[in-house]
């Protein structure tokens, strides 16, 4: 790895493992997941071309996800439960004591969990990463209107379960 | 201008120019559903984006940045047994349909020169390890030089590519010892080397 990489790098771990946080939705899992991209990234040996290393790095960072949810499907797991995240202090909302916003932020959250693999990630670098949709077509190398559609996709569920939610509560 | 929910996103997401923001703007001030429909787009990405925004500065674990800065891996270390794989990975996609195996490599016989271009592939691979400096002062006299090599395979990849792997024959940059490469077309795919007098066994 070059020296300008290894500094873009540097720069950006925090908002990699930002990155790292939401599609693991814990705290440990998010870093290892930072630590093991890394020690690919440098396994890395340059030979690559790499036009958009920021994009690149994102990219991988869901690849090894997403590789190491399959080796966890593979050997029959329990699957990653939000719990690792909301017992973390640092990671609580605290400016907001509504009743129901609380509600409906526990029914969002269950259910981003169970989004695919690719609406999470899509849509965690849309409202997480804060990236635009041509940014986030460029790391997953999916054309902008698959982006738009994942976003609308997972928005549509988000928001259908919520209602169903509400619904099963009424009756 | 038609505003449907995909337009709505668009809006939430600032992924509108200017002037179609003001249109969805001034539509959802008259409409109940598009308002509600973006309050609740917005509650969604505020969820998300708070839930993880505290947490990306604190504690960054020690190792990981240890790891970035211990990067300075011995140069020795990185080179040996490395192998590079370019597109088209071989090892899954490709459909071997013709197989020569030499069981005993015998250098002496049917030798071929390499190419120009197939040279020049390998030496743009190399000058990321040794440096582009290094290796343009090579170029010339390498692009002379008699590269001899000897066909272990030949096959197509799934692009429909006549592919062959090659062995070396003294093939020397600097004290990089080129060992093996596979082509498809004129397409660098695979390259192994090492540096120094150890060879991988």
């Amino acid at each position: 790895m070059n020296e300008k990489n290894k500094k873009e790098l540097m720069i950006l771990i925090p908002k990699l493992r930002r990155y790292c946080y939401a599609l693991t939705n814990n705290k440990d899992l998010g870093d290892d997941l930072l630590h093991d991209s890394i020690v690919k990234i440098l396994s890395k040996f340059d030979f690559l071309k790499i036009d958009n290393f920021q994009a690149y790095i994102y990219r991988l960072i869901s690849n090894t996800w997403k590789d190491n949810l399959r080796k966890k499907y593979t050997k029959n797991e329990v699957s990653i439960t939000a719990e690792g995240v909301e017992n973390d202090p640092a990671l609580s909302i605290n400016d907001n004591n509504n009743l129901d916003y609380i509600s409906a932020k526990d029914d969002v959250f269950e259910k981003v969990n169970n989004l695919s693999e690719k609406l999470r990630e899509t849509l965690m670098l849309v409202t997480v990463q804060k990236k635009s949709y041509k940014e986030t077509s460029e790391i997953l190398k999916v054309p902008i209107g698959t982006i738009m559609s994942r976003i609308h996709e997972a928005r549509r569920i988000l928001l259908k379960n919520k209602s169903e939610t509400k619904k099963e509560t009424t009756i | 201008m038609k505003i449907d929910d995909i337009k709505l996103q668009l809006y939430v997401d600032g992924e509108l120019d200017k002037k179609e923001h003001q249109e969805v703007e001034r539509f959802i001030q008259e409409n109940f559903l598009a308002k509600k429909k973006v309050e609740e787009y917005r509650q969604i990405n505020n969820l998300l984006f708070e839930k993880y925004k505290s947490i990306e500065q604190k504690n960054i674990p020690e190792e990981t940045i240890n790891l970035l800065m211990k990067e300075k891996e011995p140069f020795f270390k990185k080179i040996f047994n490395y192998e590079i794989k370019l597109v088209n990975a071989l090892a899954t996609a490709a459909v071997l349909l013709i197989v020569v195996t030499i069981s005993n490599y015998n250098f002496n016989e049917n030798l071929k020169n390499l190419n120009v271009q197939n040279k020049n592939s390998i030496l743009n691979e190399l000058s990321n390890i040794i440096g582009d400096e290094n290796i343009s002062t090579l170029t010339s006299s390498l692009n002379k030089l008699n590269i001899k090599y000897q066909t272990k395979k030949e096959f197509t990849n799934n692009a429909n590519e006549n592919c062959r792997e090659i062995l070396f024959y003294d093939f020397k940059i600097n004290d990089i010892n080129i060992d093996e490469a596979i082509f498809c077309g004129e397409k660098l795919i695979k390259l192994k080397f090492f540096k120094g007098s150890i060879k991988q066994i």
